[in-house]
């Protein structure tokens, strides 16, 4: 990485003064990819939905009622008619956020892990021009009830992100990101499952913008926890990430 | 001549002339014909005269001409694997922009609303 590429970070917790003015929110999507979670992704929805007026789903080939239960809870809806794995479902409901004139991008997780508060305070420097990507890092935040094998499993990811691609961030594998309209033009995620969020990280340092992470709230419930990371999908990720560096597919 | 090359010529060099005219046609991927081609033609070439990959395998330092014809074989498969397995990646690749385009089309859109809505409690 050279010299004028630093990261920038916010160093404290979102507060009732980083809620944006409603015409922001306006230009604010959220994109939330979801796969059979129907229990969860309701709850998510109507709490985004709360504060933010576009929230996009994207169901990705889901076999339960996701795609309902977003509906109703008032989402728009994308169906992925296959499977096709989380990077490819962010692809897509980005592609879309853009088509209906997003200026701001949030990419969020489905399963309930992520606060909605978070959402201003990493929209909130986008929008003062500060950067154009922010990241959400649970390790500058609060972490609730990490189980230890995790945490050592995202650290290990966190170690090897910043060893591969150079990025000195504090947390790779956070689900819970925001992009101006240019930044978000110019990802282009073509890893389909996992694998995306080093490719992301990827991506980022190569657009040459100014990018900063924000502290976040991750809520680690039973559900989140089942529905997680095992550390033999992580070796099949690497599998994915080094693969796709060898070919420039 | 021994039987197994009696047996055997005939079927590579119709093979070999196949795929030269296949070069010919030009249709499909040239490359990938001429290199068939090639191939049955070293194939050829080494049951004709089976001495000839001895000598290779000596000179290399292998020891008999079938350990090196299987080396090659051996190296040519991991070859070829990595090949399908590029192109396998390319049409998932494919198949990905086709399920994104439908899922683009079809959305449905919420209905549009000025005020965000409340949670329901």
């Amino acid at each position: 990485m050279t010299g004028e590429e630093q990261l920038l970070t916010e160093q404290r917790e979102a507060t009732e003064a980083d809620n944006l003015p409603s015409s922001v929110w306006q230009r604010v999507f959220v994109v939330i990819p979801a796969y059979n979670e129907a229990t969860a992704v309701g709850d998510v929805v109507q709490q985004v939905a709360s504060l933010c007026p576009n929230v996009i789903v994207v169901d990705d080939g889901s076999a339960d009622g996701t795609a309902d239960a977003a509906r109703r809870a008032g989402a728009s809806v994308l169906r992925h008619v296959i499977n096709r794995g989380q990077g490819a479902a962010l692809q897509t409901g980005i592609s879309y956020a853009l088509r209906r004139g997003a200026e701001f991008v949030v990419t969020f997780d489905s399963d309930g892990q992520h606060q909605v508060a978070d959402i201003a305070a990493l929209v909130a420097p986008i929008h003062q021009g500060r950067w154009d990507i922010s990241l959400g890092s649970r390790f500058l935040g609060v972490v609730e009830d990490i189980p230890m094998s995790r945490r050592l499993l995202l650290k290990a990811g966190v170690l090897f992100t910043r060893t591969v691609s150079g990025v000195p961030i504090t947390d790779t594998h956070n689900g819970l990101r925001a992009f101006s309209r240019r930044a978000a033009e110019r990802l282009d995620i073509r890893l389909d499952r996992m694998a995306h969020a080093s490719e992301i990280i990827d991506q980022i340092r190569d657009m040459h913008l100014p990018y900063g992470e924000v502290p976040v709230h991750i809520r680690y419930t039973d559900y989140s926890k089942a529905k997680g990371q095992s550390t033999s999908g992580a070796i099949r990720i690497l599998f994915h990430y080094f693969f796709k560096r060898m070919t420039q597919d | 001549m021994n039987t197994f090359q009696i047996i055997v010529l005939p079927i590579l060099a119709i093979l070999f002339i196949e795929r030269l005219l296949a070069v010919g046609r030009g249709r499909g991927s040239r490359r990938v014909a001429l290199l068939w081609a090639v191939l049955w033609l070293l194939a050829g070439v080494a049951v004709a005269w089976p001495g000839l990959t001895k000598d290779i395998a000596r000179a290399v330092g292998i020891g008999r001409g079938a350990d090196l014809v299987m080396y090659l074989a051996i190296i040519a498969m991991f070859v070829g694997f990595f090949l399908v397995y590029a192109r396998m990646r390319r049409l998932e690749a494919n198949i990905t922009r086709l399920v994104r385009h439908i899922a683009i089309e079809g959305a449905q859109e919420q209905p549009a609303s000025d005020e965000p809505r409340r949670p329901v409690e």
